[in-house]
């Protein structure tokens, strides 16, 4: 379950490119059409009604788990997301159906966004890897996605995002701030605030 | 001489899958409309848990119960028909 902050709103979501899903899409594509094989023979009209019935039957069977195969890919592709909030960022790496991991990072972290693309395909399809550093790790790999659609844009995003949460916070360390010099004893006032994040 | 053979291995064919037990079919329906319900609750499960987005939820489940119950139509129909003809 992704839990958010009470005055937390979703800015964006990114998902992966549908070319990431190529292989596993022309394998569907492919293996559909093998029950089109059968079918005409199943209706030549000396074929009796219950050999018909019985090979509908069975092909029913086989894209009854087609369909469900399919839904499994996207399920996986689905949740695999990056949510941008006004606060942080959400990263949910979808493995299978029963393996998942979910990181955060919050917006006054980052350090640094940048974006890697690399190849002919990639070029041509605008596809690349975005990845966004903090203080922690920026010798090493960060936040990572690979193969997100506009790499350059969704960097836009998020800087933009970044921009904002940066300018909330000062409006709210203003208001403290403010809060404290108009109260009747700002000094003490002050000793007992607690430093904001 | 061959065609004569491949009609006859036709009719053999027939005869075999003719022989097959309507109610070990439907014993295979009822497992398979079994191992779809847990399916399709993993599947709920993890579209109102980790989905984000309200509309490709509502999408996905629609999609995804209008044509798996569509092909378990066909299928009792092909199956019924089966076990009417036999």
């Amino acid at each position: 379950m992704i839990f958010f902050d009470k005055n937390e709103t979703i800015v964006f979501e990114i998902r992966k490119h549908w070319i990431m899903f190529w292989g596993p899409l022309t394998v569907f594509i492919i293996i559909s059409l093998f029950p089109l094989l059968v079918l005409p023979t199943l209706f030549a009209p000396d074929v009796p009604i219950e050999i018909s019935a019985l090979g509908i039957f069975f092909v029913s069977i086989f894209y009854l788990i087609w369909w469900i195969a399919c839904f499994v890919v996207w399920t996986n592709y689905y949740l695999d997301v990056w949510v941008v909030t006004n606060h942080k960022i959400l990263s949910v790496d979808q493995r299978g159906l029963f393996s998942r991991s979910t990181s955060v990072l919050h917006l006054d972290k980052i350090q640094d966004i940048n974006y890697k693309v690399t190849g002919v395909v990639a070029s041509l399809l605008n596809y690349g890897d975005l990845e966004v550093k903090t203080a922690a790790h920026i010798h090493d790999e960060g936040f990572v996605m690979k193969g997100i659609p506009n790499p350059a844009l969704i960097q836009a995003k998020i800087n933009e995002a970044l921009i904002m949460h940066r300018k909330e916070v000062q409006k709210e360390n203003i208001e403290s701030v403010e809060t404290i010099l108009e109260s009747k004893d700002p000094i003490s006032d002050l000793i007992n605030t607690k430093p904001s994040e | 001489m061959l065609q004569l053979l491949q009609v006859d291995m036709r009719e053999k064919f027939f005869i075999y899958i003719s022989s097959i037990s309507p109610d070990l079919l439907w014993g295979l329906l009822a497992l398979l409309l079994f191992v779809f319900l847990i399916i399709s609750f993993v599947f709920e499960y993890h579209w109102n848990h980790y989905g984000v987005n309200k509309n490709i939820k509502r999408i996905a489940q629609t999609l995804f119960w209008l044509v798996s119950i569509v092909i378990i139509l066909v299928m009792t129909i092909a199956l019924f028909i089966f076990d009417t003809k036999i």
